[in-house]
């Protein structure tokens, strides 16, 4: 454990002498304080998200910021939209809504699992349409 | 260090750095969610800024960006890609100057930022704010990311040597 303090502090020296700098590449309580932090931000975060938030009882999709599409969580269905670069098709079932189809190049959409609670969101970049989960909201 | 080395150096990373992209692309997404990286490519990246400058980073970057879209990608992954390197290399360029933090901890706020600028990015292409609700995903895994890059970095920063 000596030796291996004793090995740091000449790797962080000679490191010094390089770059004149004194941070290094050997990790320090620090780093993980950091990114502890950014997980109980993010968890606070999350649950904020999927607690405080009730189920959504609206799917709003939308292309390019237009709203193309508003229908009810609550109703099995499957709805076929086409955008400007191709289509996706949402379903709706047991009150969750996915992204069955589409024929996007990376298809991260369909693969995107199905989402129920408000303001959950799929997302497929390269047709610019989102699948949005709202609560409260009739046609 | 010599300006031919400098640009020497400069070019053998970039082109590490687009390799490891090209590799990084190969392995299918294994994830729930889908689109998660680990940033292979920030190694060379942090490396770089740690041993020979931001300027240095910035180039390296930006050259490796430019490649990849001609090689591999198009222009709204283009747009992506400089959204997010911009957000994490001023974050980490930032950030390697404060003290007790080592290239682990740059690169998990580089990750982190990564993720941000990428949203803020899409909600801007995609004309709606509900996009940001991703980051509750997107934070830590940014941040995890760039823990494992930052450590895979830092072993390299101790062990390699710049000057001979």
């Amino acid at each position: 454990m000596k030796q291996r303090e004793e090995t740091r502090t000449t790797d962080n020296s000679g490191l010094g002498q390089e770059t004149g700098s004194r941070s290094g590449g050997k990790p320090t309580r620090f780093d993980l304080l950091l990114l502890l932090a950014i997980l109980l931000f993010a968890g606070i975060f999350w649950l904020a998200v999927h607690f405080l938030t009730p189920a959504g009882n609206t799917v709003v999709v939308t292309v390019d910021g237009y709203t193309v599409l508003t229908l009810s969580l609550s109703e099995d269905r499957e709805e076929v939209v086409k955008t400007g670069n191709g289509f996706n098709t949402i379903r709706i079932k047991d009150g969750e809504v996915s992204v069955a189809e589409a024929d996007c190049p990376d298809r991260l959409c369909a693969k995107h699992g199905a989402i129920r609670n408000s303001g959950e969101t799929i997302i497929c970049l390269p047709h610019k349409l989102i699948v949005e989960v709202r609560e409260h909201e009739t046609e | 260090m010599r300006p031919n080395k400098r640009i020497a150096l400069r070019g053998c990373l970039m082109a590490l750095a687009l390799v490891l992209s090209y590799l990084e692309s190969l392995v299918p997404v294994f994830w729930a969610f889908p689109g998660i990286r680990l940033g292979l490519a920030n190694i060379v990246t942090i490396f770089v800024l740690y041993k020979m400058g931001p300027v240095d980073a910035g180039f390296v970057t930006l050259g490796r960006i430019i490649l990849n879209m001609l090689l591999f990608g198009n222009v709204t992954t283009l747009i992506y890609s400089l959204v997010g390197a911009v957000f994490s290399m001023t974050v980490m360029i930032l950030a390697k100057p404060l003290p007790h933090f080592s290239a682990m901890g740059v690169s998990i706020l580089g990750g982190t930022f990564h993720n941000i600028g990428q949203c803020v990015a899409a909600a801007f292409l995609l004309k709606s704010g509900s996009v940001m609700s991703v980051l509750t995903v997107l934070l830590p895994v940014g941040a995890v990311a760039g823990a494992v890059i930052g450590f895979l970095a830092g072993i390299l920063i101790r062990r390699i040597s710049l000057d001979q």
